[in-house]
């Protein structure tokens, strides 16, 4: 699937501005932005029932220009879910295999195997208002996969279950994206859903597209300050380009005492105003003998936040910036335990930082 | 200290009285103006007619003894069954209500749907649209409605000047004239509650059924159709049960052929003065009508109550 310079407006507002995207075969790729970047309206578009103003669209080489959603090889599940309140279960999952005029006993075989593969096989013949919202959840989703789509579009699938569930639906949701081979798109707002799904995210601002990787890199290597605040906790040092110092480049910045180093190929001019980026558990404490002579600076804790798996620490530097910094809680009781007003000081590999324009 | 819980549960008492007293109103309402006086009618159908004011003997007569005599008399039923003037003339109105009722449905369900789908802002123009014909008093617009299709009306005029007919087309005094004043009188009684329902469906669910591969009149009739079904039967019981007992329209639309229930109804209780047959006619209509409704609703409401 290819999306080239799509955009579209709803009056005056800008809702996708510019979007290109490829999207292949058999990937799980996932929307991420906050509400109102525009992820639901790409999602329309993709599904036929927005026509873009500019740009195009083209689904399995088919230019999707004028086909309406009745027509094209996609199937969507709604955030509402959106099933029929008149129908059963069976009749919800076998409206779209009816349509395509299938034979009787067919429909019901692929209605079966549709149902025992989000295991509600039991329950067929029950209506829409019968069921819990993980049950509707899986009904939802039968009914867009029973089509045998080539692009499947969920739309915030998960955000109306709780949370134990919703983490137990998404690795269920990606074993049966693996097993059918199907391209799946998601749009999200959770960029912990987004993560633990897809295969690549697609992070929007704004109508745009600012960032398009792996979980991992969008994570580590955030191109933009928008995608490093949206993906995780960033801490973010202004400074400037001081040249360079071995296969890093030094960065003066006005917070911390002493030099940043950043591995970065790029060549930046002396004096470039830049920032630079570093993940909480990236930064780590140092003990009291331990001098190093760049990326380090030394702050008082003045908060806490104990989340049983990792402590996230948060300490202001002279200058007044707070710096976050996580520990995982590896030992019952660590042995250097940090409070309240502990000066505590922190270091970070070269390797760990990330160069962001200003 | 000792007064607080006695002022609360004084505020409580006040409470329980008004309480008591929102309840009691509706009751007391419908006793006033419905239950009163269908027990009055049903006293009088089951009374004898005489000739005095009023013109029925009381069921309740003095006697020697301590309690009075009772005089109940079935004969008026029995002579609504014996007399085919009256099961025609209720055949008749069955059949005219429910081609109305039918005919309401056609025009009205569109226009509800085109409502409901019109912009928001328009919508509120639209629905006045609908509503500002109740704004005139019902009978003007059937008067209106006879200068519009008499023979030498505004329709018949246009007709002849077009050169479609050379004379006049008889519409007065026809039984379409009688259909078409129904269907026009209670037309924003169907569009209404269609509207109601249309307006609160789930847009998504139509695009979920076009997502699933479905044409726009698939999607109607699997999905828009079936979910406004309350709309229409609501709609339809607001137009067929009025309609069935209509009076002013068949007499003013109407000829002589237009033999409907309400028609008779008056006849019997003011040409012929025989309020007890007249009674018994409204008694027997209530029943035949009401009753096979008020059991299919119960029925719908326990299956959809199933579903559930």
């Amino acid at each position: 699937m290819r999306i080239a310079g799509v955009a579209k407006s709803f009056g005056p507002t800008r809702a996708l501005d510019g979007i290109d995207l490829d999207v292949y075969p058999g990937e799980f790729l996932a929307l991420l932005g906050a509400s109102g970047c525009g992820k639901t309206t790409l999602l329309r578009l993709l599904a036929g029932f927005e026509a873009p103003d500019t740009g195009h669209i083209e689904i399995a080489g088919r230019d999707m220009a004028g086909v309406p959603a009745h027509d094209r090889p996609v199937n969507m599940m709604f955030q509402s879910y959106a099933l029929f309140p008149h129908m059963s279960v069976e009749q919800n999952v076998a409206y779209g295999l009816r349509r395509q005029g299938l034979a009787r006993a067919e429909i019901s075989g692929r209605v079966r195997e549709m149902l025992d593969l989000v295991e509600i096989g039991t329950l067929a013949d029950r209506r829409p208002d019968q069921l819990s919202g993980g049950q509707r959840q899986r009904v939802a989703l039968a009914r867009a996969l029973a089509r045998r789509p080539k692009l499947v579009l969920l739309d915030e699938p998960l955000a109306a279950l709780d949370r134990k569930l919703r983490e137990r639906t998404q690795f269920e949701l990606v074993n049966i994206q693996e097993r059918l081979g199907m391209t799946f798109v998601i749009v999200t707002h959770d960029q912990e859903e987004a993560m633990t799904m897809a295969s690549r995210v697609c992070i929007m601002d704004e109508g745009r597209i600012v960032q398009v990787d792996s979980p991992a890199r969008a994570y580590e290597y955030p191109q933009s300050r928008m995608v490093a605040n949206f993906l995780g906790t960033a801490n973010i040092f202004e400074g400037v380009i001081e040249g360079r110092a071995g296969g890093a480049i030094a960065v003066a910045c006005p917070a911390l005492p002493i030099p940043v180093h950043v591995h970065d190929t790029r060549a930046f001019e002396v004096g470039t105003p830049v920032a630079v980026m570093v993940r909480p558990e990236k930064l780590r404490t140092l003990s009291d003998g331990e001098a190093p002579t760049f990326n380090a600076g030394r702050g008082i804790v003045r908060d806490i936040a104990y989340l049983g798996d990792l402590s996230i620490y948060h300490v202001e530097l002279p200058g007044g910036q707070r710096v976050q910094l996580s520990r995982a809680n590896v030992l019952h009781t660590a042995d250097d335990p940090i409070t309240w007003d502990d000066s505590v000081a922190f270091h970070w590999h070269p390797g760990n930082g990330v160069l962001l324009d200003r | 200290m000792t007064g607080q819980p006695t002022l609360q549960r004084l505020g409580k008492e006040c409470l329980g009285a008004g309480r008591l007293l929102v309840v009691a109103l509706p009751y007391a309402w419908l006793t006033v103006f419905l239950l009163a006086p269908l027990l009055i009618v049903l006293k009088i159908s089951l009374s004898e007619a005489i000739t005095a004011i009023p013109p029925f003997a009381p069921i309740l007569r003095p006697a020697d003894g301590f309690l009075p005599d009772i005089h109940i008399t079935f004969e008026n039923f029995a002579l609504l069954a014996e007399d085919p003037l009256y099961g025609g003339a209720l055949w008749n109105s069955i059949k005219v209500a429910a081609g109305a009722t039918l005919l309401c449905l056609l025009l009205g369900y569109p226009m509800a749907l085109a409502i409901a789908r019109a912009r928001q802002s328009i919508r509120p123009f639209l629905l006045m649209l609908i509503i500002i014909p109740f704004w005139t008093s019902f009978l003007i617009r059937v008067y209106a409605l006879i200068g519009l299709i008499r023979d030498n009306g505004a329709l018949n005029s246009v007709l002849m000047w077009a050169g479609v007919t050379d004379g006049p087309v008889a519409i007065m005094y026809t039984p379409p004239a009688v259909f078409l004043g129904i269907t026009y009188s209670y037309l924003p009684f169907m569009i209404l509650p269609v509207y109601a329902v249309l307006e609160r469906q789930d847009r998504t669910l139509l695009e979920a059924a076009a997502d699933l591969g479905a044409r726009p009149w698939r999607i109607f009739l699997s999905v828009t159709l079936p979910l406004s079904l309350p709309g229409i039967v609501a709609g339809s019981m607001l137009v067929f049960i009025p309609a069935v007992g209509e009076f002013v329209i068949p007499e003013l639309l109407g000829g002589p052929d237009s033999l409907m229930i309400g028609r008779v109804l008056w006849s019997d209780f003011f040409a012929n003065r025989d309020w007890p047959v007249a009674a018994a006619v409204a008694i027997a209509l209530l029943v035949l009508l009401v009753v096979p409704m008020l059991l299919f609703q119960r029925g719908a409401r326990r299956q959809f109550g199933a579903a559930r």
